[in-house]
């Protein structure tokens, strides 16, 4: 820089200050020194800023002002006196001088002068001085120089001229353009190189609008506007991107960074820098695209990537490397190389990056074994680059690893295959050998040793043609060397070798890549030992094939495959086919000549088991692997035969089935036998029912007559007859009776004989069985002096289903038995429960005699047919001995088992156990006893424990107080207590046959004495004598009954006894006079064509107090029955004119319609029970007579009581008793039992069988009945009466007509005693209706289940 | 032949009913009251009933009242006496006094409960013996 330069600009500058502020201040200070005096002058100089030193004109200062020392660190006053020159650097000293000259010499205002000055500390000073001459001033006289420092000044100029300098030498140098831009865009400058980015010279471009010579685009320029509006307000500055277009049209993109430009607050516009980034950002955008590029190759290809730091740790790597390793990315992240890796591998590896880091090579396919996460190993082929970083320092390695584990473990697994390969070609039984197409040996296993005797060196590389072989076989190896390698296909051929060896010989063509044969394999087998035992068999087989050829029996072989192997000549003489046309055969020709057809045969069927085939035999069987059938042939050579084969698999050595061998035997005559026997068979069996038919009409034949000497007996015994006469009579009688049991007997035997025997399976009363038994046995046991006793354990049940006549028939037989065999003593029969459950119970039934007992060697036959135990005893004790066989049978065919126990002499004890269906609803059998004694006692004497123990037992039930006495003494001892305590007696029942004291002496007794003479006395009596009746009466006895005592029969007598007026007392109550009385009302049509037969039953029944009137056959019997009413019809089933079952039906018949004649209280003409009288014992008439509207049916002959019973039962001498009717026979369409919950048959039949008619009306009774059982209970809470019986009628209304009896008759007591007036029953009413409903509606389900 | 039977309970109505619907074409009325309205209806549509099947004990208004009524409105219309609808009682209590009742208040014929097919079809003979039962 020099002085000129700055002078000018100093000049400059002072003329600019002058033409501002006017005088210079050097001069306003002297004009106000003159002014203001010397002291204020002085004051001016002391405080001024300004260094004001006063030169003589010598040169010398002559005053200095303090700021001189001060600001140049001079003492005060330093220069007075002195010349300060010296201290100006010498190279503005001669400037200086000559200034300080002409400022001395003239005296006009001089230019300041710039000059360095020493200062105290040795520095320099840039001083400013501007002298006045005022050498003609009287004051002062000299020359006024004022100094200031501008060193500071000069500094900052200086720098501010560099900046300017730099900023000039930027705006025209720098590749930036460098702008300004007015507030209105209009662009104020801007720098030359504008032109090298743009294209534009900076002179066409400043003066207009930005937008005019940017040619911003659209968007741009938009933001440029924003942009600028925003720098403008003062928010926002930064680098921004632009694109402009240049002049040549290209695009640019500029990164633009601007600042406002204030000027004393005021905005005045823009300047900036823009730089010209397209280059950068295209090559950015290109590196961009690389990167991408790289990383999609990275991440797409299948060598793991990786690249770490010198430490190992990975900074970077490939999704391949993280799969292989089997890391996620996450994990594998910094993760150091050393973690998948063993340390061995480390080592190694690490070894292999010094070596890359050392020779800054890199490494390639180098062996690098990972461990994976799961810790198995990898083997992969690894790569290791040195990387370096930006600044081109290493930073690590970086390279590929790809997986070759499976390539690794394929290699391998050749390597071990090879070795195998090697190893069992090595070892091979088999000769191994490679040729080539010159026939050179190229390989031979060892085995060529064994062969040859010489090791495979000697062979390997020698044509065949040097072999020291035969001729012919050297040929015949070449030809088939030779053919495989024309064809290319495997040859095979059997060779002999030298020394007798036969080798099977497989030629095996080996190919190259190109699909030519390079070399034949050969593989040579020993087969001699093979090929020798084939001759062996073939020897033997051709034997086997001459012994099979000789047999006998015309017998076949089969292959598996089904040919035919051998037919040997008997098979060609029987089929009349020849072996030659057969051997050889398949698809089953050897049926051809059996059947006709192709089909399995037996030798088949021991190949696989065909259940059709298997069907067409007569019957096959096997015995191990053996089958046998039998087949019929019905055209064997014109004739019909019955064959007989078995056939069994033919094995080989080793057990694996290779054919099968049939032999066949012609068995037709064998058959033709049996054919005969099965006829004769079936005769025997016919002539056996005709046998058992006859019997049955026999029977019939025989009872009819027997009816009648029996019924003749029986009245003959009442007929006051000389004692011989009577004897007679006696002996017809029982002889009649024997002969009748004789033809039962024989009559069941025959049938059991001919299978013929059926069980019913009804529903029956037990107790009613077992009373009705002993009844008939009670003649018997009084006239033989017996005491018979029948005993049923109480928890028995009673309402049993089965068959209960043959039940009664096994008792009977039994019972009878026993009486026979015993003289003195007892029978006893009672029944036990063995076993029980919802639907079934076992019973035991035992009866025990005292009699003469059975031996036992004899006890086993005793069940046999025709046996007793002594041949002697049949005479001595008659009988035919059936009885207990039919038992055994009959209880055998219940289900149950018999035996006896006995020892000779001391009595038997034959028992017999049966199931026994149990009738639903068990829980109802107990029937509630009308009859109550409650509050009552009585006496009861027998010196028979059992008989008390029945008596009490029935009193009991009757809620009776019971005292017992074993005899007359012991009875009037309780008697004579009770009479001590007071207490009373209502009842005295004593048994007549008693030791010491009988019945009647205790009876007499009784009403001897003056307290019991009142006491009413039953006699029970064993048996009835003559006179006992006159005797009762005459002791003033009450009643008199014979055992067996029914529980209905006491039940009445006691009534009687006890309930009857003393006033007309004077009866004696007897079974007889109990039903008399009613009999004579009861009106019996008698139907019966045999004069004796009508004859017996009148007397019978007209003695019982019955009226009869007769009918001869039905007609007669019908016209009676329309003329007037009867209680009951017994009816003869074969009469003339009009038979039993005709008159019956139409009877039934008339009943129906003549329902419909004048009304009638009941409404309809009372039903009138039929009972059949029959003289056929089978059931099939007994089930007809119930067909044809008959009710129950009387076998004849019968005796009296047996009559009596049954109209009894069915005439009934009191409502009362109907329900201890029992069922013996289906319950007939007609009649329901009163305890009939619902019979769906039978309401079926009275709705016409519409099942769905009949089922939707049940339903909705039902559902009625639900509503009207909740309303009944309301009704009566609200007392209406009225409502209880009207519901209740509708109830029984409904349940009538559905056959519900049982629900009807509770809904009619439920209304009755609704309207008795006596509600007091009425809970009790609803909760039996509720029963009756809630039984009706499970019959009505069981029902439904059944339908 | 037009039917009406008359019962309160299900069972018996509808067995009726069943044995009715024979003889031709059979309706159904379960009280006394819509029994009588039924009557007076069908005879207004001058195709009056030739049959009533009538219970004895209903709810609110018993089978021989009906009877009273329905013989009561016909002799106000002066129905002559061959042309009046028959009618079968049908009862439970089948005491002579209950019969001997209804006869004289006018019924025709009486059916006992239970009732089945054959004794109706018999009174039914009996009241129309020109009918073929077959």
């Amino acid at each position: 820089m020099n002085v000129s330069a700055k002078k000018t600009q100093a000049e400059t500058k002072r003329a600019s200050e002058k033409s501002e502020k006017g005088k210079p201040l050097k001069r306003r200070v002297g004009k106000e020194t003159r002014r203001w005096g010397a002291g204020a002058f002085q004051a001016l100089i002391q405080n001024l800023s300004e260094m004001l030193l006063v030169f003589d004109d010598q040169g010398m200062v002559s005053f200095e002002a303090p700021s001189c020392a001060k600001t140049l660190g001079y003492p005060e006053g330093y220069f007075v006196g002195r010349s300060p020159f010296p201290l100006v650097h010498p190279e503005d000293l001669e400037r200086v001088l000559k200034d300080f000259d002409d400022a001395l010499h003239h005296r006009e205002d001089q230019l300041p002068t710039v000059f360095r000055f020493k200062k105290a500390d040795d520095t320099w000073a840039l001083l400013e001085a501007v002298a006045e001459n005022l050498m003609d001033h009287p004051d002062v006289c000299g020359i006024v120089i004022t100094l200031r420092d501008i060193t500071e000044r000069r500094r900052a100029e200086e720098r501010q001229q560099e900046v300017e300098e730099h900023y000039r030498m930027l705006f025209h140098a720098t590749q930036d353009v460098i702008y300004t831009v007015l507030p209105d865009m209009t662009l104020e400058s801007v720098s030359p190189s504008v032109e090298t980015v743009l294209g534009y010279k900076p002179e066409e471009i400043v003066g207009t609008s930005l937008n005019d010579f940017l040619h911003l685009s659209a968007g741009s320029f938009d933001q440029a506007v924003s942009r600028f509006t925003k720098i403008s307000s003062g928010t926002g500055i930064g680098p921004t991107e632009y694109r402009a277009i240049a002049k040549d049209g290209c695009e640019k993109i500029l990164e633009v960074v601007s600042t406002r430009l204030m000027r004393e607050g005021q905005f005045i516009g823009l300047t900036g820098i823009a730089r010209d980034v397209t280059e950068k950002r295209r090559t950015e955008e290109r590196l961009h695209i690389n990167e991408e590029r790289f990383r999609n190759i990275l991440q797409n290809m299948d060598s793991g990537y990786f690249e770490v730091d010198l430490k190992g740790n990975l900074i970077f790597f490939n999704q391949a490397l993280g799969d292989f390793l089997g890391y996620s990315e996450e994990e594998l992240t910094g993760m150091n190389f050393r973690t998948f890796m063993d340390p061995a591998e480390a080592k190694k590896v690490f070894g292999i990056f010094s070596q890359v880091y050392l020779t800054q090579e890199p490494m390639k396919n180098f062996y690098w074994q990972f461990t994976r996460k799961d810790g198995t190993k990898t083997h992969s082929v690894a790569s290791a680059y040195l990387f370096r970083d930006a600044c081109g320092e290493v930073a690590g390695f970086r390279g590929t690893a790809r997986d070759v584990t499976e390539l690794k473990q394929m290699e391998e697994a050749l390597r071990g295959q090879e070795e195998t390969f090697r190893a069992l070609t090595e070892n091979s039984l088999d000769l191994i050998a490679r040729f080539d197409r010159h026939y050179r040996m190229l390989y031979v296993n060892p085995i060529i040793g064994r062969v040859t005797g010489s090791v495979p060196q000697d062979w390997i590389g020698k044509s065949i043609d040097e072999f020291a072989y035969p001729a012919p076989l050297v040929d015949q190896w070449k030809s088939s060397i030779g053919r495989t390698f024309e064809t290319g296909s495997v040859q095979r051929a059997e060779y002999l070798l030298p020394g007798n060896v036969w080798t099977d010989c497989l030629f095996v063509p080996e190919f190259n890549i190109d699909g030519e044969v390079k070399a034949v394999m050969v593989s040579a087998r020993n087969i001699t030992r093979h090929k020798r035992a084939l001759e062996t068999l073939k020897e033997s087989e051709s034997r086997l094939a001459d012994i099979i050829d000789f047999l006998p029996d015309p017998t076949f072989v089969i292959d598996t495959a089904g040919t035919v192997i051998t037919w040997n000549r008997a098979m060609e003489e029987m089929m009349g086919v020849k072996a030659a046309d057969i051997v050889g055969k398949g698809d089953y020709a050897y049926a051809l000549p059996f059947y006709g057809e192709k089909r399995p045969i037996l030798a088949d069927l021991v190949l696989r088991a065909e259940k059709e085939v298997e069907e067409k035999y007569l019957g096959v069987s096997r015995q191990g692997e053996r089958l046998f059938g039998i087949s019929h042939i019905p055209d064997l050579k014109g004739r019909e035969a019955f064959l007989w084969g078995t056939a069994a698999p033919l094995r080989n050595s080793e057990g694996r089935i290779v054919g099968v061998i049939e032999s066949i035997r012609d068995i037709t005559q064998g058959k033709q036998v049996e054919k005969e026997l099965h006829l004769a068979k079936e005769a025997a069996d016919q002539a056996n029912r005709a046998k058992s038919d006859f019997l049955a009409n026999m029977s019939h034949e025989i009872r009819t007559p027997l009816n009648a000497i029996m019924g003749m007996a029986e009245l003959g015994l009442d007929l006051d007859l000389p004692q011989e006469a009577m004897d007679i009579v006696h002996t017809v009688n029982r002889e009649a009776d024997h002969l009748l049991h004789l033809i039962n007997d024989i009559l069941d035997f025959a049938k059991i004989e001919a299978g013929r025997l059926e069980l019913e399976s009804i529903a029956f009363d037990l107790s009613y069985l077992m009373d009705n038994m002993a009844g008939a046995f009670a003649f018997q046991a009084g006239q033989k002096g017996l005491e018979f006793l029948s005993y049923l354990e109480p928890e028995v049940p009673t309402r049993l289903v089965g068959d209960p006549g043959r039940l009664r028939q096994i008792l009977v037989n039994l019972v009878g038995n026993a009486f026979k065999f015993t003289r003195e003593g007892e029978v006893c029969v009672t029944v036990a429960l063995v076993a029980d459950d919802d639907t079934q119970a076992t019973l035991h039934f035992s009866i025990r005699d005292t009699g003469i007992g059975i031996p036992g060697d004899k006890q086993e036959k005793i069940f046999e047919s025709f046996t007793q135990a002594d041949g002697s005893t049949t005479r001595k004790y008659g009988g035919t001995g059936l009885g207990t066989t039919i038992s055994k049978h009959l209880v055998e065919l219940m289900g149950g088992r018999i035996g006896l126990q006995s020892e000779e002499g001391g009595g038997a004890t034959f028992w017999f156990e049966v199931p026994l269906g149990k009738q639903r609803g068990q829980a109802m059998q107990s029937e509630p006893d009308r009859m109550t004694l409650r509050g009552r006692s009585c006496l009861i004497v027998d010196d028979h424990a059992v008989n008390r123990q029945i008596l009490r037992g029935y009193l009991a039930s009757w809620g009776c107080g019971v005292l017992e006495a074993d005899g007359g003494e012991a009875a009037l001892a309780v008697l004579a207590k009770e009479q001590a305590a007071g207490r009373g007696i209502d009842l005295l029942l004593t048994d007549h046959q008693m030791p010491d004291m009988d019945g009647f002496d205790l009876a007499e007794a009784v009403k001897g004495s003056d307290h019991w003479k009142n006491l009413p006395v039953i006699l029970i009596t064993s048996a009835g004598n003559v006179g006992d009746g006159k005797r009762c009466r005459d002791a003033g006895l009450q009643g008199y009954l014979t055992k067996p005592l029914r529980k209905n029969d006491l039940s009445r007598a006691i009534a009687k006894t006890l309930y009857t007026p003393a006033a007309s007392g004077q009866t004696l109550v007897t079974r007889h006079s109990l039903a008399e009385s009613t009999h004579r009302a009861i009106r019996i049509l008698l139907v019966e064509d045999y004069p004796t037969s009508r004859q017996i039953a009148l007397k019978h029944l007209t003695d019982a107090g019955y009226t009869v009137e007769m009918a001869e056959h039905g007609k007669q019997a019908l016209e009676a029955w329309q003329s007037r009413p009867f209680d009951l019809i017994l009816m003869d089933i074969q009469m003339p004119v009009m038979d039993g079952y005709e008159a019956a039906k139409r009877i039934r018949e008339t009943e129906v319609l003549s329902a419909g004649g004048s009304p009638s209280p009941e409404g309809v003409m009372r039903r009138v029970p039929i009972v059949a009288m029959t003289a056929h014992a089978m059931k099939e008439f007994a089930v007809r007579c119930l067909e044809a509207g008959m009710d129950d049916v009387l076998t004849k002959p019968f005796r009296r009581r047996t009559l009596l019973e049954v109209v009894e039962r069915w005439a009934g001498s009191g409502g009362g008793d109907m329900s201890s009717r029992p069922v013996m026979w289906p319950a007939s369409a007609e009649g329901a039992s009163p305890t009939t919950i619902f019979d769906w048959a039978k309401a079926l039949a009275e709705f016409d069988g519409d099942r769905e008619f009949l089922k939707g009306v049940v339903t909705e009774f039902v559902e009625a009945v639900k509503e009207q059982l909740a309303a009944i209970p309301q009704a009566l809470a609200s007392g209406d009466l009225e409502s209880v019986c009207r519901n209740a009628h509708s109830i029984k209304g409904g349940a009538a007509n559905l056959t519900a009896v049982e629900l009807s008759e509770a809904a009619r007591v439920l209304e009755s005693l609704g309207r008795s007036g006596h509600p007091e029953g009425l809970q009790a009413g609803i909760e039996g209706l509720h029963r009756a409903f809630d039984r009706f509606v499970g019959e009505w389900k069981h029902a439904m289940n059944d339908e | 032949m037009r039917i009406l039977v008359v019962d309160d309970e299900t069972v018996s109505l509808r067995k009726m009913e069943m044995i009715m619907k024979y003889y031709g074409e059979c309706h159904l009325a379960r009280d006394g009251e819509s029994a009588i309205a039924a009557f007076v209806r069908a005879w207004e549509d001058w195709y009056p009933f030739d049959l009533i099947t009538l219970d004895m004990v209903m709810p609110n208004m018993n089978g021989d009242v009906v009877l009273d009524k329905i013989r009561g409105l016909e002799k106000e219309k002066k129905v002559p006496e061959d042309r009046r609808v028959k009618i079968i009682m049908v009862t439970g209590q089948s005491d002579s006094d209950t019969v001997l009742a209804c006869i004289q208040r006018g019924c025709n014929e009486f059916v006992a409960k239970p009732f089945d097919r054959a004794i109706v079809q018999a009174k039914i003979a009996h009241l129309y013996p020109q009918l073929d039962v077959s």
